[in-house]
């Protein structure tokens, strides 16, 4: 197991470089995309900033809890994006529909791993710089004193939430072997990942909140990670995410099998 | 005449069959404001208005914003003409006895027509939960101020569209600009939240902007919440907006086609 955990990130690393690489080539490209990442990561700024200029707290968090949470929303929107949507997930509809997978199962390594992390995109890592700053003065004028616990239960949830997530939406990506030209596929969880992972999950009550925290665990991904280090929820929940996280990997595994057998390729 | 209303039919086949893209999409603008809806429903459990808003107007406001998202979100820049542009395929358009820009807009308005067709569905879902907070009344958003404004709305974000695809004539990457633009619409245009929550100062500026104009101003209108005066006044702004941009457009796409290079096809 560890062996195979090592050997996937090697590969994960090659594809790193090779990203860079490819990425530096085009150094106007990088910029731009840079650019735009940047631009969304201000958008979300601005309308915290217009909603508090409104109002003292969002569901009992203040501006600056709600910083922190943000920040966190965008170390995981980077990682996710980054990794498995914007270069992977996006293009693989349409090579199921074209029947060009062949190329990958072919290959001695796990096809699911390698169609979620082959092609990385590197600019909006950067905003992770940016995000670290915000956590960093969030948790100054909210919660300081953190202790190394605490961060290191915030490190774990925020990973295995993201870990979580990326099962999910691998998962509804696949749908795309039973529904033709359905390129968008990708997009359709975007929205509401997005949307409920940068709010806090108590602006859910009652069922839809234990779906959103247990169910479909969405809350493990920006806000859990955020109250752990908010010191609003034990550490212990660093535990429940690497259940959950686990959980959720297989089962995307299982369905990524189950969606191998209706696969058939265009004889690339 | 008649060869744009051919033109028009096999764009709206071509779009039919497309339908579960235009379904996914409709899925994926209702989930937004349903999330938004949530959002706006928790704030409002501690407040009872926000800038003056009650609940009720907010959800009204969102559920017209969604219809009317659908009906005036231009794509078709960044979706054909950024595309075209890009591939080199712009040269079977320039040699077609059709002006572009009317093939271009019979395009988008036979998307706009499925996917609002198909946005409906979803809708209705959302309508039917939240409809005891509703204050939209029917003959508010059939009033001709209400089609009129909108039609407007629709023609100001196209050219603003297309304009962002034009620059492809020059730059290789005009994807900033259609995410400036979304950027914009957000903050400015009311796609986030009501113009009315942005402080004073900015919404001043705002007035004098495009962007109040394609989704605040008709939402405004059908909620009724001008005067007659008012809406008249908004309404030649939109007119000298749409006059600027197509003026803007036409001499963009005069420089652009000068400078455009393509082989084959």
């Amino acid at each position: 197991m560890l062996g195979a955990i090592k050997r996937y990130l090697k590969i994960f690393l090659v594809y790193l470089k090779f990203a860079f690489m490819e990425q530096m080539g085009f150094r106007f490209n990088f910029f731009i995309g840079y650019l735009i990442d940047i631009g969304w990561l201000i958008f979300t700024i601005a309308l915290i900033n217009v909603f508090y200029s409104h109002l003292n707290n969002i569901v009992g968090w203040n501006y600056w809890e709600m910083l922190v949470l943000l920040g966190t929303f965008w170390i995981f929107q980077s990682i996710i994006y980054g990794v498995c949507v914007i270069g992977n997930f996006r293009k693989l509809p349409k090579m199921i529909w074209l029947g060009e997978l062949d190329e990958v199962l072919l290959k001695p390594l796990n096809a699911q791993v390698v169609l979620s992390i082959r092609h990385i995109w590197f600019p909006i890592f950067l905003n992770i710089i940016p995000s670290i700053w915000f956590i960093y003065t969030g948790v100054n004028h909210s919660q300081p004193g953190q202790n190394l616990l605490n961060l290191i239960s915030f490190i774990i949830t925020l990973a295995c939430g993201t870990l979580i997530v990326y099962a999910l939406w691998f998962m509804i990506t696949c749908l795309a072997f039973f529904i033709e030209q359905a390129e968008n596929l990708p997009y359709l969880p975007q929205t509401v990942i997005d949307n409920i992972t940068q709010y806090p999950i108590d602006i859910f009550t009652g069922k839809a909140k234990f779906f959103f925290s247990w169910i479909f665990p969405l809350a493990f991904a920006a806000s859990f990670p955020a109250k752990i280090l908010l010191k609003r929820l034990p550490s212990t929940y660093a535990l429940y995410s690497l259940i959950l996280a686990g959980a959720a990997l297989y089962l995307s595994h299982l369905f990524w099998q189950f969606c191998l057998k209706h696969y058939s390729s265009a004889s690339s | 005449m008649k060869k744009y209303f051919t033109l028009f039919k096999t764009y709206l086949q071509k779009y039919i069959y497309y339908r579960a893209n235009a379904f996914i999409w409709a899925i994926f603008d209702i989930s937004h404001f349903v999330i938004l809806i949530i959002v706006w429903g928790a704030i409002y459990r501690t407040n009872t208005t926000v800038a003056g808003i009650n609940y009720s107007q907010m959800v009204s406001y969102y559920l017209i914003l969604s219809i009317i998202r659908e009906l005036v979100y231009a794509a078709g820049g960044r979706n054909m003409i950024a595309e075209e542009i890009y591939h080199g395929q712009l040269n079977i358009y320039l040699i077609k006895p059709i002006s572009y820009l009317k093939r271009v807009f019979i395009e988008e308005i036979s998307w706009r027509l499925i996917q609002t067709a198909l946005f409906f569905i979803p809708f209705t879902v959302l309508f039917l939960l939240v409809n005891k907070h509703v204050g939209i009344t029917t003959t508010a958003v059939l009033s001709p101020l209400s089609i009129i404004a909108l039609v407007f709305a629709f023609i100001i974000s196209a050219f603003i569209d297309y304009l962002c695809a034009l620059a492809g004539f020059w730059i290789t990457q005009t994807s900033t600009l259609f995410h400036l633009k979304e950027i914009a619409f957000g903050l400015l245009g009311g796609l986030a939240f009501p113009t009315k929550l942005l402080p004073g100062v900015i919404q001043n500026i705002n007035f004098g902007l495009p962007f109040y104009y394609i989704f605040s101003f008709p939402i405004e209108v059908i909620n009724q919440q001008l005067t007659i005066n008012q809406i008249a006044w908004r309404l030649i702004v939109q007119i000298i907006w749409i006059g600027l941009l197509m003026k803007f457009y036409q001499f963009i796409w005069r420089k652009g086609t000068k400078e455009y290079n393509a082989w084959g096809n």
